[in-house]
């Protein structure tokens, strides 16, 4: 390290900060110090502040204020995201990392763009999948040997949260229990599919939209709700086809696979489970003459995503992704959302 | 125990290699009979090639007289059911890919309950460019749900592109059922099943039908994860075994009326 390490304001103190981020920072210490974190809550503020020996905020523009706050990550509700990255822009802070959807419409995502083009802090999102190692590592491959998916499948069953979170850290405020859906209700379907694709779809949604030509002709062709919880979801684009299955259910095994077939080729991503410090996901390339297999790397997305903020708080703007490509995916994101919630809505369910 | 005398049919090169090979696993159920395309001449059982036209040659190799037939790896046939409404004198087996997997069958048996709570059966699998038709390779997934015990109500064709087919439909208990295929050279035969209930899932990885790589069936719940005990035996040699058993115990396997369902199913699921 050439500098002292960047300090972090951090909006929100909630089981994502708890069990993901600081747990990150902890092994990120030559690189950053957690100077600030708010919570609405004073007494939440004060109790994960205090684990990271970081100074206490209830309102954002406190956070702000303070100097030794030289980036700042949005953990927040996501309807506060726009204008609190916002916010952390103008207050010249030197770059923002943004949880995802770092907003809730294309309208806030032009003003978070319009801000940071003109205060010159770069924004990026904490999408762990795409800044994971073993995908940034099996794509540029994949890519280099020119194939062309046609068939993206994604399979993401996963134990309660609960599970990994109190193996990450001992969550302060843990998250309420949630009653059984009533999924002959068509809102309540059209809402649980609209949430699993902002909630959890949204973490390889990135991914594949970049393994797509284009999505200007999304059609989706089947979503229904899934009991307890989650989402099946079928859409094509530019003649390739997409399905995507979430579910969250009480068995043990963390499954969470994105598999990207071509003619010749096949890609298999097998990512560990959110929360937990487990190093990269797993890659295989498979083709008729060979596999070849990328990762685990020590370290995981949420690393990546550090990591990555880092590297723009060191080097200025110019070293961020283009913010036109956040919108980009965020667009994308709320079509299937829109689009599959409305097919979950009118589906017979018997 | 005396071997019954089995005639292949030839007209299928394909696979009548995978009933030689198959008579030959079992030599004190079955002896060879000879090869002729005169189904059902001087033969206790007939191994008819599943290719076009196989309902019409069960159908004459139970009129000339063979106690059993074997059908090697049938294709869908809109007129399955026309030998349910009017069955040969001989009891028929079917040899599938998947559906005769004997790992399939444990699971089924092993792990009935959790398939009744089902809430998602994700069928999927990828086919080389120079195999089957994709519309083939999901009626085969189809196929492969029922002998789990997953009676499937309903399906439709959601999308057909040029190198990929999805299925979505519901059984009849509600659960939603995810039937896809890819052509890709990078495919193995193999097929992945996934279950998934409130509490379990059961994940089940078939191999294809020629190899006695066992298939693997795993149940996981909230405290433990059960595997069936491995199987080394072709699907086809368990669909062989299964008309050897039917023969002694006079009880018909019940394959015709699943498969008939399955045709009727597929039928129902939307024009290509």
């Amino acid at each position: 390290m050439t500098r002292e390490p960047f300090g972090v304001g951090i909006v929100g103190a909630g089981p994502v900060v708890q069990a993901i981020h600081l747990p990150t920072l902890a092994r990120l210490s030559e690189r950053f110090v957690v100077r600030n974190i708010m919570d609405v809550n004073p007494d939440v503020a004060a109790a994960v502040a205090g684990r990271a020996g970081a100074r206490p905020s209830s309102s954002i523009d406190e956070l702000l204020a303070d100097e030794r706050v030289e980036v700042v990550a949005i953990c927040s509700p996501s309807a506060f995201h726009a204008p609190q990255v916002i916010a952390a822009m103008r207050a010249g802070k030197r770059a923002v990392l943004c949880e995802k959807p770092f907003a809730t419409d294309r309208e806030q995502a032009e003003l978070i763009a319009a801000a940071s083009r003109e205060t010159g802090v770069p924004v990026i999102v904490g999408a762990m999948h795409t800044v994971d190692p073993a995908w940034l590592a099996a794509i540029a491959e994949w890519e280099a040997l020119g194939h062309e998916a046609h068939t993206i499948r994604s399979r993401v069953v996963l134990p309660p949260n609960a599970r990994f979170e109190t193996s990450a850290t001992e969550v302060l405020t843990p998250r309420p229990a949630s009653g059984l859906p009533d999924l002959d209700d068509p809102a309540v379907r059209a809402q649980m599919v609209f949430g699993g694709v902002l909630g959890l779809a949204v973490h390889d949604l990135p991914l594949i939209r970049r393994l797509l030509p284009a999505v200007d002709d999304i059609e989706v062709v089947s979503a229904s709700a899934l009991s307890p919880w989650g989402y099946e979801i079928g859409f094509t684009a530019h003649g390739r086809l997409v399905h995507a299955i979430g579910a969250l259910t009480e068995q043990w095994r963390p499954t969470w696979e994105l598999e990207v077939v071509s003619d010749e080729a096949r890609m298999l991503l097998e990512f560990p489970p959110s929360y937990v410090h487990a190093g990269s996901a797993t890659a295989t390339i498979t083709t008729d003459a060979r596999a070849v297999r990328f990762g685990p790397y020590p370290h995981n997305g949420y690393e990546g995503e550090w990591l990555t903020l880092h590297a723009i708080a060191s080097a200025g703007s110019a070293a961020a992704p283009p913010v036109d490509g956040l919108i980009d995916d965020l667009d994308f994101v709320l079509e299937v959302a829109s689009a599959a919630s409305e097919t979950a809505r009118q589906e017979a369910t018997r | 125990m005396t071997a019954r005398t089995v005639l292949v049919e030839t007209a299928d090169p394909r696979r009548a290699a995978v009933a030689a090979a198959t008579l030959a696993s079992l030599p004190l159920s079955y002896t060879d009979g000879g090869s002729s395309t005169d189904a059902g001449r001087d033969a206790e059982v007939v191994v008819v090639a599943g290719s076009e036209g196989w309902v019409d040659r069960v159908r004459a190799a139970g009129t000339a007289g063979a106690r059993g037939v074997i059908v090697t790896d049938p294709l869908p046939a809109t007129d399955a059911g026309a030998l349910v409404a009017h069955r040969p004198a001989c009891t028929v087996v079917l040899a599938e890919t998947w559906a005769s997997s004997p790992a399939l069958r444990s699971a089924g048996e092993q792990f009935a309950a959790p398939i009744a709570r089902t809430r998602l059966v994700d069928a999927r699998t990828l086919e080389p460019r120079t195999g089957r038709e994709l519309r083939a390779v999901l009626f085969a997934e189809l196929r492969a749900v029922q002998s789990l015990g997953v009676e499937v109500a309903s399906l439709a064709i959601v999308a057909e592109t040029a190198s990929s087919i999805l299925g979505v439909g519901r059984s009849t208990t509600g659960a939603r059922i995810v039937l896809s295929a890819a052509h890709s050279d990078t495919a193995d035969g193999s097929l992945d099943l996934l279950l998934v209930a409130p509490d379990e899932t059961i994940r089940i990885e078939l191999p294809d039908s020629t190899t006695a790589r066992p298939g693997r069936a795993v149940l996981t719940s909230a405290g433990a994860a059960v595997e069936v005990p491995t199987i080394w035996q072709t699907a086809h040699r368990a669909a062989w075994l299964t008309l050897s058993d039917a023969l002694v115990s006079g009880a018909d396997p019940g394959h015709l009326e699943a498969f008939a369902a399955a045709t009727a199913v597929l039928a129902g699921a939307g024009a290509s």
